[in-house]
Order: structure tokens, then C-alpha cells, then sequence
């Protein structure tokens, strides 16, 4: 079958009422046509939306409670469900959160971030893996308990960084900040790429010269960084900077690249 | 009137996403508020292809609880929720009606016989988002603007569950006029979509 014949038949396939052996042909073009495939996902929309214009009518009184009992009856929490008011400010996911949980959290989001992607690649791959992906969804599970810690703090708030230099203005980074734990986290996106021998250096602001509170380096320019002051620093602020590999006892600039004030 | 509690209006604010991630979790409230959103939708694409209540609301069912059961099915990276949710409702209850082998045998009319019913007062369901209540009113808008006999054979076609022969034989048509309507029709509606996203967006 060739992309022509395809046209002619993808509107009735979208809607299940091609044949078997066009569908067979189709299925086989799309498989390695690019142009072909993306205009199947168009048609497919476009087809899924029909079932939006049903004419509406109320499901059955006392369905819902039947389907809810049902769902009670095998639900089996095995985790404490986190607060909707906290989790909804995640929108990146329960790993990143789980780096505030000092060094446990460090581990956690290391290894929730690399089963997680390991846990989507997994499941793609073939059904011979599945042993294995129970075992990663398992681990996935234990990391979520300790996340969960960490997300039970009811005065968790989170701050925008403000960039100083302009070459950090098309990046997106925030703390989230636990007074209560003394605890927080830096997620950020679209930070601009480090030249070689440089690291991203974060810093506690107090009254007196910053303190550093970890580096790091990013490949696509997001980073989940877990922040926790110790030695009973009050910090004022937090600050990113640009040092070189190695990490800096002090600021090498005297402007924070990225900044955002805490309130302690 | 039922009174809302400040959970449950926290769990409405919440979008589709959000509440599948919390199914994982088995929370039960997340899933009533998916099934307080879409459960209408379900019921009534089912019994579109059903025609039989009772058959449809087994369906509501079997489809919510698939979906409270094994929630990580909908991958949002492939779409909205409500379509594919829409989606696997349609495919699952052909499914059904195709194994039945009663296509035509239900006390109602038979689908060659019935209109595709797109008024244009038809109530909206206030549980539904307003993206989704968009999103109908575009399909309906689209569909208002195709010719009878385009809409006869795609409606056959998708929630009848019949192959292109089928509806030949049925309507007594052709087998290529039915595949050129199919096809106008289709191209027609996407055409139609296309253009009143865009102007939706803007």
C-alpha cells in the first residue's frame, strides 16, 4: 500500500470501518511512514471527538454508588494518599519532592528519577520485562514513603528565583521552602548550557557571607536540588551562581546569577 | 442540594491529569470526581452504540473501574483524557455489540433509521469542564455543517460499529459512494475542527 492508498482509506480505518485486510495494509504503511502516520493521529482525533457530540443523558441513579462500593472494596492503600493542597503545587512529580528529605531525599530522588524513566522505557520495551518492571515499581513505591514525609508540611511554599544576569532570564527555577522542617528543594528548567570546567553553585544568603549548600550541573537544563541549611544558618535568601568545577568556598561573583528571598 | 465540602471543591478544581496521578494512589475521592465529570459522557456514548440501558450502564462500570483499577492505561502524552476516555468507551462498546452479534436487534430503531440527533439547544452537562464543554460544542458546531447523508454513514460507521460493506448493504448503496461520503465526510469535519480551534484559541 502506498500513501495515496492510504489517504483513501484512512478516514474509514479512524472510524473501524475498513476492511481487515486494508486495516492490515495501513497498519503496515504507517509503521514506517512518517507523513502517513501523522496524518493517521490527526485523523484519529478528529475521530475521537465524535463521541463527544453524543446527546447527553445522566448515568443511572445508584451507579455511582455501586462503582464507588467496588472500588472501595479493592482498594488497598499502600501509602499514606498525600494532602491534594500540597501535591497540587508539584506538578512535576512526587520524585522532585523527595529531595527535601535531607540526605535520605537526595537518594530518593536519584533513584525515583532514574526508575521512573527506566520504569516508561521498561514498559515499552516487551512483555519479557515485566518481572523486572515489578521489581523497579516496587522501589518507585518505597521512594513515594519517604516523598511523602516531606510533602505533610503544612507551611511548604514556593518561591520564584528572580535572575540577575541576562543570560538566565528564559530560565524557570523555584524553592520550595518548609520553615517547619528547615527543609527545601530547588527544581529548575531552561537553564542555559555551563561552559566546560563550570558548575552551578547554590548558596544560603544570611547576614554574612553566603554559605554553600551544594553544586550541581545540568544536560537539559533542569536540575532538582535539595536544600537544607545546617549549623543553624537563618537563611535570608538563596542564590545560584556559575563557579568553576570543583565548587567555590565563596562566591567568585559578587551577584547571585538567580535569587529568590526566604522568609525565616 | 447536596452540600460540597471544601475537599471535594479542591478535588473539582483539580484538572484531569492531576486526578488520574491521584488514582495511583487509590484515592478514592479523585475518582469520584472523575466519575462525577465524565460519567454522563460515558453512560451516553455507551448507550449510543448500545441502545440498551441496561447494557449500557454495565459498560459505565466495566469502564470506570478499568480505569480506577489500572489508571496508568491513559498516558497523557497522547492526548486529553476525555478523548480517550471517549475513545475506549466507543471501541469497548462495539466490542461488545459485535460479540453479541444483536447489532440490530434492540427494541429501538436501528441505527440507518435513527437521526444523528445534533440540536442545537441540546443541555450541556454542568459536571463537565468547560474545555470539554468547548470541545462539544466545536464537534457539534463541525457536524451541524455536514450533508445528511455524510453524517448517516459516519455515525453507521463509528458508533453502529459497521465496516463499509456493511453500510452498503445496508443503505443499499454502493459500495464507492459509501467510501467517498465516508471520506468527504470525515475530511470535511476535520477541516471544520481545525478551523474552530484555531478561532476558539484566538
Amino acid at each position: 500500500m502506498d500513501c495515496d492508498q492510504v489517504a483513501l482509506i484512512l478516514d474509514a480505518y479512524t472510524l473501524g470501518a475498513s476492511e481487515p485486510e486494508e486495516a492490515r495494509g495501513l497498519d503496515d504503511h504507517v509503521s514506517d511512514c512518517i507523513r502517513c502516520w501523522e496524518s493517521l493521529n490527526e485523523a484519529q482525533q478528529a475521530a475521537a471527538m465524535l463521541a463527544l457530540a453524543v446527546p447527553l443523558e445522566n448515568a443511572p441513579e445508584g451507579l455511582e454508588e455501586r462503582i464507588m462500593s467496588e472500588a472501595a472494596r479493592g482498594a488497598v492503600p499502600s501509602i499514606s494518599v498525600p494532602s491534594v493542597g500540597i501535591m497540587s503545587r508539584f506538578r512535576l512529580g512526587w520524585p522532585a519532592a523527595a529531595g527535601a528529605f535531607g540526605v535520605a531525599g537526595v537518594v530518593a530522588l536519584a533513584l525515583a528519577a532514574v526508575f521512573q524513566v527506566q520504569l516508561s522505557d521498561l514498559r515499552d520495551e516487551n512483555d519479557d520485562l515485566e518481572a523486572i518492571v515489578a521489581a523497579e515499581e516496587k522501589t518507585v513505591d518505597n521512594m513515594q514513603e519517604i516523598m511523602t514525609v516531606f510533602l505533610s508540611a503544612s507551611d511548604l511554599e514556593t518561591l520564584p528565583f528572580a535572575s540577575v544576569g541576562p543570560a538566565v532570564t528564559d530560565a524557570s527555577v523555584t524553592y520550595s521552602w518548609s520553615q517547619q522542617l528547615q527543609s527545601g528543594f530547588i527544581l529548575c528548567q531552561s537553564l542555559p548550557p555551563l561552559a566546560e570546567g563550570q558548575v552551578y553553585q547554590a548558596w544560603f544568603a544570611d547576614d554574612g557571607a553566603p554559605q554553600s549548600a551544594g553544586q550541581f550541573t545540568s544536560r537539559d537544563g533542569s536540575c532538582s536540588l535539595p536544600l537544607s541549611p545546617g549549623g543553624g544558618i537563618q537563611p535570608i535568601g538563596v542564590g545560584i551562581t556559575v563557579e568553576p568545577e570543583g565548587g567555590s568556598s565563596t562566591t567568585t561573583h559578587d551577584e547571585f546569577i538567580l535569587y529568590t528571598p526566604v522568609d525565616n | 442540594m447536596t452540600d460540597v465540602t471544601p475537599e471535594e471543591e479542591t478535588y473539582k478544581a483539580l484538572d484531569d491529569q492531576a486526578l488520574m496521578e491521584r488514582l495511583s494512589y487509590q484515592d478514592l475521592t479523585a475518582f469520584r470526581t472523575i466519575y462525577n465529570r465524565y460519567s454522563s459522557l460515558v453512560y451516553s456514548a455507551s448507550l449510543r452504540v448500545l441502545r440498551d440501558a441496561s447494557l449500557a450502564e454495565d459498560m459505565v462500570q466495566e469502564i470506570f473501574l478499568r480505569i480506577w483499577r489500572k489508571p496508568e492505561s491513559y498516558v497523557a502524552q497522547r492526548g486529553k483524557f476525555a478523548t480517550w476516555l471517549t475513545s475506549v468507551t466507543r471501541n469497548r462498546a462495539v466490542d461488545e455489540i459485535r460479540s453479541r452479534n444483536r447489532r440490530y436487534r434492540h427494541e429501538t430503531a436501528s441505527p440507518e433509521e435513527q437521526e444523528w440527533d445534533v440540536p442545537g439547544d441540546e443541555r450541556d452537562d454542568p459536571a463537565l469542564t468547560a474545555e470539554m464543554s468547548d470541545q462539544r460544542r466545536i464537534i457539534l458546531r463541525a457536524l451541524s455543517g455536514l450533508p445528511a447523508e455524510q453524517k448517516k454513514v459516519i455515525e453507521l460507521a463509528y458508533f453502529g460499529g459497521l465496516t463499509q460493506q456493511e453500510i452498503s448493504e445496508r443503505l443499499k448503496q454502493p459500495l464507492g459512494t459509501v467510501k467517498t461520503r465516508i471520506r468527504l465526510g470525515m475530511q470535511k469535519l476535520r477541516t471544520a475542527l481545525a478551523s474552530d480551534m484555531r478561532r476558539d484559541e484566538s
